[in-house]
């Protein structure tokens, strides 16, 4: 139980569907409403960045317009050691 | 004084005239290939190949020098390069030598003689590429580098106008890991250095630096949507991203950066990315990893000095995006760091991906029309092919247009 209370919170990217992008603010307002936490807004490439509890992330992938959620990753420069 | 074979770049109305051209300038008898075999040429002998524009000489650098100096009908002499690896290739696969051939004489590269080493002007990678006989300098074009930043103070960036922007919280885009401004040179360093050889394809470039990358040069998903995202809106026609993170034999490419980058590619920015660094050659292949898997990034692998594919360099192994697009230098290389280092030599499949940028700045000056998917179709179409499979090298070595 102590790990699953380390990571209730997730951080997210959420890609709207190229259908939703002229409307990512109401995507937005409907994520926020099944517990998504919203902090920016990437109109170029139609994505909002934010974080989501870990229960909420099924709830999160089923919101119209959502194209597709991506948990947090981190990536690292590729100099070869 | 040695007598070399050289490449003869002609004007395309000045095929009929070049006999006379190159009789007058240099003393050079030519004929067409009918009458004259290119590979059995006496000295002071040119054969023309009129359906490409280019006349083989065989003369010393004195008359190849008079050459040069005509101006005019003759665009551009080179020494004909050579290339060792092919040689094994022209006897097992005569279509990849052909191809070569046919690659060579049209993109009339520079002088090759393997393995390729830095000189006293130029790094072995600038020459690999066909940098330095380019024609254009990336004038223009807007180029994103997304990494960990750049010194902005040192000699060969400062007074240059670079647009800048941090998204790591609480950093500033100013580079202290040498990662970010490594990359930056190795794309757009400039035409004379400070105290080096020249090191930058595109030197003329515009150069939009995003800092998405930590002091341990990793970084956040949000944070590289976030460079993604600006470097889009300034409408960079490329973008490099020189880091990644391992995936598994299977694994499909994320539906979130495919959507991205084919975003990017539809505004007109060009995302280009790393296999990545995990391979163990020979023995142990590792896929090309993530964000370089999606469909719509180009993925660079890297050649060492004998334009082999580097031990480390990740192979295509997963469908879906998950190939290598092409290859690039990436063993000592030679690049810019900050101060008070100012140089530095590195080698990985970071490396090879600012060469791909470079050249890709190159390709969008050639043609502004040239954007999104029609610049990456450039830039595999001028790829020279390598012996090596193209699960690990694409469509070949990227060659810069002349």
């Amino acid at each position: 139980m102590q790990a699953r209370t380390a990571i209730s919170r997730l951080n997210v990217a959420v890609a709207v569907t190229d259908e939703a992008r002229a409307r990512i603010r109401e995507v937005a307002a409907a994520c926020r409403a099944r517990g998504f936490e919203h902090t920016s807004t990437l109109l170029e490439v139609g994505v909002l960045i934010g974080s989501v509890g870990w229960s909420d992330l099924r709830k999160l992938r089923t919101v119209a317009g959502v194209a597709a959620v991506e948990v947090e990753r981190r990536s690292l420069s590729n100099v070869y050691r | 004084m040695d007598v070399e074979r050289y490449v003869v770049l002609l004007e395309d109305a000045a095929v009929s005239s070049a006999p006379n051209l190159l009789w007058r300038a240099a003393g050079v008898r030519s004929a067409f290939p009918a009458e004259l075999d290119a590979t059995a040429l006496a000295p002071d002998e040119a054969s023309l190949l009129p359906a490409l524009g280019v006349a083989i000489a065989r003369c010393d650098p004195d008359q190849a020098s008079a050459l040069s100096r005509c101006g005019g009908p003759v665009r551009l002499v080179q020494a004909e390069r050579r290339f060792r690896a092919l040689v094994h290739a022209d006897e097992s696969n005569p279509g990849v030598a052909a191809a070569w051939q046919a690659s060579a004489a049209a993109t009339v590269a520079p002088h090759w003689s393997l393995p390729l080493a830095d000189t006293f002007f130029a790094t072995w990678g600038l020459q690999a590429v066909g940098a330095l006989a380019s024609r254009y300098s990336g004038h223009g074009v807007a180029l994103a580098v997304l990494d960990t930043g750049l010194d902005f103070t040192h000699p060969d960036f400062a007074g240059r106008g670079v647009m800048r922007h941090s998204f790591v919280a609480g950093l500033p885009p100013d580079d202290e890991t040498g990662h970010g401004t490594f990359c930056a040179g190795v794309a757009c360093g400039p035409l004379q250095p400070h105290n080096a050889p020249r090191y930058g394809v595109a030197p003329d470039a515009d150069l939009f630096v995003a800092r998405v990358l930590d002091a341990h040069a990793g970084g956040s998903d949000a944070d590289v949507l976030a460079g993604i995202d600006w470097a889009v809106r300034h409408r960079c026609a490329v973008i490099s991203m020189s880091f990644g993170n391992p995936v598994a034999v299977g694994d499909s490419y994320p539906q979130l950066y495919e959507a991205v980058a084919a975003r990017a590619l539809a505004a007109g920015s060009l995302l280009i990315a790393p296999a990545g660094n995990q391979s163990q050659r020979p023995d142990n292949i590792a896929p090309v990893e993530h964000p370089a898997n999606c469909p719509s990034i180009v993925v660079v692998g890297a050649v060492d000095h004998e334009l082999c594919v580097a031990p480390f360099s990740n192979g295509g192994l997963n469908p879906d995006g998950g190939g290598v697009s092409l290859v690039a230098p990436g063993l000592g290389i030679f690049s810019a760091a900050p101060r008070p280092d100012l140089y530095q030599t590195a080698s990985g499949t970071s490396m090879a991906t600012p060469f791909v940028a470079g050249v890709a700045a190159l390709f969008a000056q050639a043609d502004p029309l040239a954007r999104g998917a029609a610049l990456r179709a450039r830039l595999l179409a001028a790829c020279l092919p390598l012996p090596d499979p193209a699960r690990d090298i694409g469509a070949g070595l990227v060659q810069a247009p002349q």
